[in-house]
């Protein structure tokens, strides 16, 4: 094969397993906190904030995923719309990645077709075309 | 004047190139052959075919000053072309490569061409007097595929573009064409070594190029990130944007400060750099709504009328937009000192369109700086 996918992602940048698994356990509390706060916009901007994306350790990904999964899940379908309309790029792209993961879960999956419906109005195409894309996943 | 000029030349194009004066245009046909196109009268008639490749045309490079055509293939080889008694005559490249040659390009000063390739590496070819061919120098340092290169105007950089997601920049000065009498701009670099490396794109980096000044270097990849790389500064400052809709294929600088990018979304679309570079509009307004905002309706609409009405058969819908499929190349077609008035794109759909800068302007209200 002249295609070595460890060749190509060598030299990555990004946290080790130990500081991710401190990152989700202070990311599900601060979820938590915000949502009892009745705040979900500012839950969903913590739950946004810098993914696992490097780690190959695959149950954090899960840990991670599970929290922001629950956080999108628990939306309800007038106020995404809202919600979507204040995140930036970045976080466009990232929120696009774990709506895919909760698609592929495929439950409760009317409400990520929801988020899926707004990301892609505000976001374009591109942020489809980035998950496909990216090796970085979450 | 319309604003464009379209001509069906084939059923799909992988490349195209004009030679000096714009009376021909050199494509391949989506196979192993380079078609040579005249102008007679209103219609474009082949004039030539040069056949001596065996598999798929990659790439083809027409030199303007010294008349040298300059073509790539699958088939592992590069050949230089020269006009000879009425006929095209093929001189072979020593690649010295076992993968296919991906993309090719002469430098400014003709007295050397890049040859991208499917075997990790570039070949940077100079011919040699006393053997009486082009031989090449390899530039290693590639972690898969280079899909593009493109030569700084100085004729001494070149640029890469890689599926290893990186863009990397070599000297690529050779003592055999260049003598020694050239100012190198990074000083005695070492032979493949890079310069520089940028790792902005997160997947496959499909096109490149060099400003006409040479100070900013812009690319462009698979997951929708277009860069812009500034070589006032060393090391580079490094801009990064986000492709709203698909991604883009091919870049070609109109001015010092607007890119047309064109790619999956069938029309071309415009760049520009007002105190940082900004997505400024669709060039092919045609498009209104966006292509790919279009055809995602007209899916759900299939798939909807396949529910509800029982209907089977696909609709074969002519889309909005000029071309009607991937637009992969993008080339200037009139120029003078670096501003391009006239460009033409080719692509999946066979089609060759001459594009005429201003009267996309008038037409589309966007503003090229």
């Amino acid at each position: 094969m002249n295609y070595e996918d460890d060749n190509v992602e060598s030299g990555q940048a990004g946290k080790s397993d130990a500081e991710y698994k401190a990152d989700i356990a202070n990311r599900e509390k601060e979820v938590t906190k915000a949502l009892n706060a009745g705040k979900p916009q500012d839950a969903l901007s913590v739950a946004l904030a810098d993914p696992p994306i490097y780690t190959k350790t695959a149950a954090i990904k899960d840990q991670n995923a599970t929290i922001v999964l629950n956080l999108l899940g628990s939306f309800k379908d007038k106020d995404v719309e809202t919600a979507v309309e204040t995140l930036n790029d970045d976080q466009l792209d990232i929120l696009m990645k774990y709506v895919y993961r909760g698609l592929a879960v495929g439950e409760n999956s009317p409400i990520f077709f929801k988020w899926h419906e707004c990301v892609l109005k505000k976001g374009g195409a591109g942020t489809i075309v980035r998950v496909i894309s990216e090796k970085k996943t979450v | 004047m319309s604003a464009f000029e379209i001509e069906h030349l084939a059923s799909c194009i992988t490349a195209h190139a004009w030679n000096a004066d714009r009376s021909r245009v050199a494509l391949c046909p989506n196979n192993n052959e380079v078609h040579i196109f005249a102008k007679q009268g209103t219609s474009w008639v082949v004039e030539h075919v040069l056949a001596e490749h065996d598999q798929l045309v990659t790439s083809i490079d027409w030199a303007p000053k010294t008349n040298r055509i300059l073509t790539s293939s699958q088939d592992r080889n590069a050949y230089v072309w020269t006009f000879k008694d009425g006929q095209w005559k093929p001189v072979l490249v020593l690649l010295r490569i076992n993968r296919a040659a991906t993309h090719v390009k002469w430098s400014p000063q003709e007295n050397k061409f890049a040859v991208a390739t499917g075997a990790k590496l570039v070949c940077i070819c100079f011919f040699e007097e006393e053997h009486d061919w082009w031989a090449s120098n390899h530039i290693k340092k590639h972690k898969s595929t280079v899909l593009k290169v493109d030569w700084h105007p100085n004729n001494l950089l070149l640029a890469t573009s890689s599926s290893d997601y990186k863009v990397r920049v070599f000297d690529a000065y050779i003592k055999k064409a260049d003598g020694r009498s050239v100012t190198r701009p990074y000083g005695e670099v070492a032979f493949g070594e890079p310069v520089f490396e940028f790792d902005q794109c997160s997947s496959w980096v499909h096109a490149l190029k060099w400003s006409p000044s040479g100070s900013t270097l812009a690319y462009s990849s698979h997951d929708g990130v277009f860069a812009v790389a500034n070589f006032s500064t060393n090391p580079p400052t490094i801009e990064k944007l986000r492709v709203r809709n698909l991604p883009l294929r091919d870049l070609l600088y109109i001015t010092e400060n607007s890119i047309a990018g064109v790619g999956y979304d069938c029309a071309p679309l415009l760049i520009t750099n007002q105190s940082g570079w900004k997505y400024s509009g669709e060039m092919d307004k045609a498009a209104e709504g966006g292509a790919a905002a279009g055809s995602e309706t007209s899916a759900r609409k299939l798939f909807q009328n396949k529910v509800d009405l029982g209907e089977s058969k696909s609709t074969d819908k002519k889309l909005p937009t000029v071309h009607q499929n991937c637009i992969t190349s993008i080339v200037p077609f009139k120029s003078v000192g670096g501003v391009v008035s006239d460009f033409s794109t080719s692509g999946l759909d066979g089609n060759i369109v001459v594009w005429h800068v201003k009267a996309l302007e008038a037409k589309n209200k966007f503003k090229v700086i």
